[in-house]
């Protein structure tokens, strides 16, 4: 059981910074996500907490003890990798002992923490097995009991569910928030999917460009996205955004695009004090438009591109002046043709409004 | 889809049914891929077959230079071969330890020197290329290297124990001395060889396996015994079994260091071919010892495959 804290780490290949002054506390028990696109680092600073990678700067603790000359041995800390990395050559009960035994832990022990981790993970049946006789699933679960026995006090995640189909990533996810529910260990997991991040985590580390955007809820970080990238990044289908100018008119202030007009809602307008006549960007969740046939007041206008019919609900694309925009939770059983031409209306308190130039959110 | 097209066609006049336009096309592939291996398959042929039925035809004859009917004998030569002491006490002891020490020390020190230049240093280069020397050489050269090398008048050996002060031993006069000496030159010219195949194969491993290890605190002896040497169980496997059955047919060192002696102490299977073909002529006898060889050493290469296999699956 541990709190795992990041201070200032950042990892330098030559001249190239693949992390940059990530500061980071995980708490004991806490289930937190790294979450952003390939490259942006969140695999690199896995790896340097599990110490794979070098610390190039800066200092990582797990629990009371600073891990950075550590070798990864001695940090306590279990991993479940992407390709699942079990020994090929070792069956399943040799795959979940071998590191016990590396402990010098004796057998009898051994032969009751798996019995243990078998029971949480049902895995009785193939423990004979080797792992190329094993289903991806059940591969990724051998993965997970491998941490399981060690009772080790951080598990690591790296993209443990990205190898399997979608049904069974769906499922496996699942079962790992059930794991931990029952397990109660930190766990650090990284992922490029939103939605694992978003039902996964306690919280959610959003990464880019080697540099953490924000961390906070899924709530928060879907709700208050603080930078433009997060507010793009997280939500699907994703935001859409309107190139637009603030305009004050005395009581209040009003977002000018080439669509149509915004009126700024009492909560936002703190945020927009002192940018009368600056370039915004305003972002507009899909599931926050509403989409009428009829002419509405404070509406964009614009005509339906494409729809897609979903079952439960239709996805629908309409082309307002030079914005594409996507608007979801349209009834499914409307009919839309190409063409007709609609408004889309906004909640004023649900649009969110970011800096043209700095990317940060005006709030 | 053309062809479908062409399939579904009314066979019109003059036309060739689809099925038999299929078969022709066939057979045109075949007779290319034919054509392709025929000239090895005629060198083949010519060259190994051949020889090997005409040795073994020979094997049950009195193939000698004063008998030209060449008179069938049976399994006269077989018995004779199977029953002589210098074969069964000297040559198959001595050709088995040839491949035991050899296959087994350049194996072992071909692991060191693949481990070593996968963990990649300074100078690793420089290293790699001098490594592979003696492959470049050619084990006649090397052999002759070796014999002035180990000289008891000139050689290098012998002077630098006489500076040692210690004693200096006709190394090639002596049975073990000169076996040691075979041996030594044999892992010599193997050793790179089978590092640069261990390290292709070090290198083609995937590093998470290694990684996990790491985490489940596996030190630097139990990750070579527990995941290194079983992922390269296949190069390992494949590397010993062509290594065995290629050190059984040694002729080319062992003749030019001892010639086989001190008085036939140092024989190996091939020497003792050579010898009894060629030395006194009895092709015939030469021949039945050849076919001898051959069939131990592919029940030997055929059971080291197998005891490879079941030995390197290390999962404790």
């Amino acid at each position: 059981m541990a709190e795992v804290v990041l201070r200032d780490v950042c990892k330098r290949y030559g001249s190239y910074n693949a992390v940059d002054n990530v500061n980071l506390t995980i708490r004991d028990k806490e289930f937190v996500v790294l979450v952003g696109p390939s490259g942006c680092g969140k695999s690199t600073t896995l790896r340097m907490i599990a110490g794979l990678e070098d610390i190039s700067d800066g200092t990582i603790t797990i629990g009371d003890q600073t891990v950075n000359d550590l070798p990864p041995r001695e940090r306590d800390i279990a991993m479940v990798f992407q390709n699942y990395a079990l020994y090929q050559h070792m069956t399943v009960y040799d795959n979940l002992a071998f590191g016990l035994r590396n402990r010098k832990v004796p057998e009898d022990k051994i032969k009751a923490e798996i019995d243990r981790a078998v029971d949480i993970l049902g895995l009785r049946d193939l423990l004979k097995r080797k792992p190329r006789e094993l289903s991806g699933g059940q591969q990724q679960r051998v993965a997970l009991g491998r941490c399981i026995v060690r009772h080790a006090k951080v598990f690591l995640f790296d993209e443990p569910l990205s190898n399997l189909d979608a049904k069974l990533r769906a499922h496996m996810r699942l079962e790992l928030k059930r794991l931990h529910r029952r397990v109660e260990t930190t766990a650090i997991y990284v992922t490029h999917d939103q939605v694992e991040a978003m039902t996964l985590g306690d919280r959610v580390v959003v990464m880019n460009n080697s540099r953490i955007e924000q961390v906070g809820t899924p709530w928060e970080i879907y709700a208050h996205p603080r930078t433009r990238f997060v507010a793009s990044f997280i939500g699907s289908p994703a935001m859409n955004f309107l190139d637009g100018r603030v305009r004050s008119n005395g009581s209040g202030f009003h977002v000018e695009t080439p669509g149509g007009t915004f009126h700024v809602s009492d909560a936002n307008a703190t945020g927009l004090a002192g940018h009368d006549g600056r370039d915004v960007t305003v972002g507009l969740r899909p599931e926050h438009i509403r989409l009428s046939e009829t002419k509405a007041e404070n509406a964009l206008h614009g005509r339906i591109e494409l729809t897609e019919q979903l079952g439960a609900e239709q996805l629908v694309e309409v082309v307002a002046e030079e914005s594409r925009i996507m608007v979801s939770r349209v009834e499914a059983e409307r009919d839309l043709k190409p063409g007709t031409p609609v408004y889309l209306t906004v909640e004023p308190g649900q649009l969110r409004y970011f800096d043209r130039e700095t990317e940060q959110r005006l709030a | 889809m053309p062809t479908v097209a062409a399939d579904r066609q009314p066979a019109s006049r003059g036309a060739i049914p689809a099925t038999r336009r299929r078969s022709r096309l066939i057979g045109e592939r075949l007779n290319f891929q034919i054509g392709l291996i025929l000239p090895s398959v005629l060198v083949l042929l010519l060259f190994q077959v051949v020889p090997i039925f005409i040795g073994t035809d020979a094997s049950f004859r009195r193939w000698t230079l004063y008998d030209p009917d060449k008179t069938w004998v049976g399994l006269e030569h077989y018995r004779y071969v199977l029953s002589d002491t210098n074969f069964l006490f000297t040559v198959l002891p001595n050709t088995f330890l040839l491949m035991v020490g050899s296959v087994g020390l350049s194996l072992a020190l071909g692991m060191a020197v693949a481990l070593l230049l996968h963990r990649g240093f300074a100078a690793q280069r420089l290293v790699q290329t001098v490594v592979l020397l003696p492959l470049m050489i050619g084990p006649v050269i090397a052999s002759t290297m070796m014999r002035w090398t180990f000289n008891d008048q000139f050689g290098v050996v012998n002077a630098f124990l006489g500076w040692l002060g210690l004693g200096q031993p006709a190394w090639l006069a002596d049975r073990w001395y000169a076996f040691g000496v075979i041996v030594f030159t044999d892992v010599w010219i193997w050793t790179p060889w089978f590092g640069l195949l261990l390290l292709a194969g070090l290198k083609s491993l995937p590093k998470e396996p290694f990684e996990a290890a790491a985490l489940d605190a596996a030190g630097r002896w139990r990750t070579f015994t527990h995941i290194t040497v079983p992922m390269l169980r296949p190069v390992i496997g494949v590397c010993v079994v062509i290594r065995a059955i290629d050190c059984f047919r040694t002729f080319d060192q062992v003749w030019l260091l001892t010639g086989g002696g001190p008085a036939r102490s140092t024989e190996v299977f091939s020497i003792y071919v050579y010898m009894e073909a060629f030395q006194n002529l009895n092709f015939a006898r030469g021949s039945a010892a050849a076919v001898i060889g051959t069939l131990i050493i592919m029940v030997a290469g055929l059971a080291l495959y197998a005891l490879i296999n079941r030995f390197m699956d290390v999962s404790r």
